[in-house]
């Protein structure tokens, strides 16, 4: 189950979420603040992160996005904005942010589909991680000359397969 | 073989395809014999490669460092990748980091 973090601090705006998300079957937590946020994720796994751009200052929501890229990169951070904050949106993704959505009427529509699309590429990835870990687990195990020669071919293959940038 | 498209100056002074050669020897260890091989493998690419990863499972032979020191003139570089440089590639969160310290590891040898 895909894990996202919804970090701001508007109470109405996070239940409106949790009514959303929720029903789609996302395992979902929240953050009032930047230091809650901040603290959940050092102590917890999220795969997604819903942040506030302005948390309540502008400054606040990029320091956090620097906060989350520097602890784990992975962690893909959609950056929620208010109206006419596309500038320091497209900064946010020049800090390591996925994408933006603005805080708009059709608010809803654009984040469930921008987390379908993510949730689509996190579960792949983690379906390539999980045959990595096997792998070597079989090439540990494989006492066979021949097939554990195979295993090691293909576990490199995969390894070498997910560097981005790097084509096997 | 892997194409390499990484932007990052230190991967293009790489070159366009790097080599990899799994090894899975038990019984004899992987030592200067198959580096040598290795590096004539990459060599023979018309100048496309010039560094390769020899990866094992296990432990390289000691003869492997003192070919690594003989070949430290040549434009080709053998990174080599023992069992537990294997193990951290596969847990690893960052795996380019890895293999770009695996590399500068090898280049103070």
């Amino acid at each position: 189950m895909i894990k996202i973090l919804v970090i701001d601090d508007n109470k109405s705006f996070r239940q409106s979420l949790q009514i959303i998300l929720g029903d789609l079957g996302y395992d979902l937590d929240f953050a009032k603040d930047a230091e809650v946020g901040k603290a959940k994720i050092s102590q917890d796994s999220y795969d997604i992160v819903l942040l506030d751009l302005k948390l309540p200052a502008e400054r606040e929501g990029l320091e956090v996005l620097e906060f989350i890229k520097k602890f784990n990169s992975d962690i893909v951070v959609i950056m929620m904005t208010g109206y006419g904050d596309v500038p320091t949106a497209v900064k946010a993704i020049k800090l390591g942010a996925e994408d933006f959505v603005e805080k708009d009427s059709d608010f809803d529509d654009h984040l469930v589909v921008k987390l379908e699309r993510i949730t689509e590429r996190i579960i792949l990835l983690k379906d390539r991680e999980d045959l990595i870990h096997l792998l070597w687990e079989q090439t540990l195990k494989e006492n066979d000359r021949q097939s554990k020669g195979k295993l090691l071919e293909q576990l490199c293959t995969s390894i070498f397969k997910s560097i981005p940038d790097l084509t096997y | 073989m892997i194409g390499n498209n990484r932007a990052e100056s230190f991967w293009v002074n790489q070159g366009s395809s790097i080599l990899v050669e799994c090894k899975n020897w038990s019984a004899k260890k992987v030592g200067k014999n198959e580096f040598v091989l290795f590096k004539d493998k990459i060599a023979n690419r018309s100048g496309r490669s010039k560094l390769g990863f020899l990866v094992i499972t296990g432990k390289f032979a000691g003869t492997i460092t003192t070919e690594l020191v003989r070949s430290s003139s040549s434009e080709i570089l053998i990174v080599p990748i023992d069992g537990d440089q294997l193990k951290e590639l596969v847990f690893s969160k960052n795996r380019i980091t890895h293999l770009q310290n695996y590399i500068n590891q090898t280049l103070l040898i």
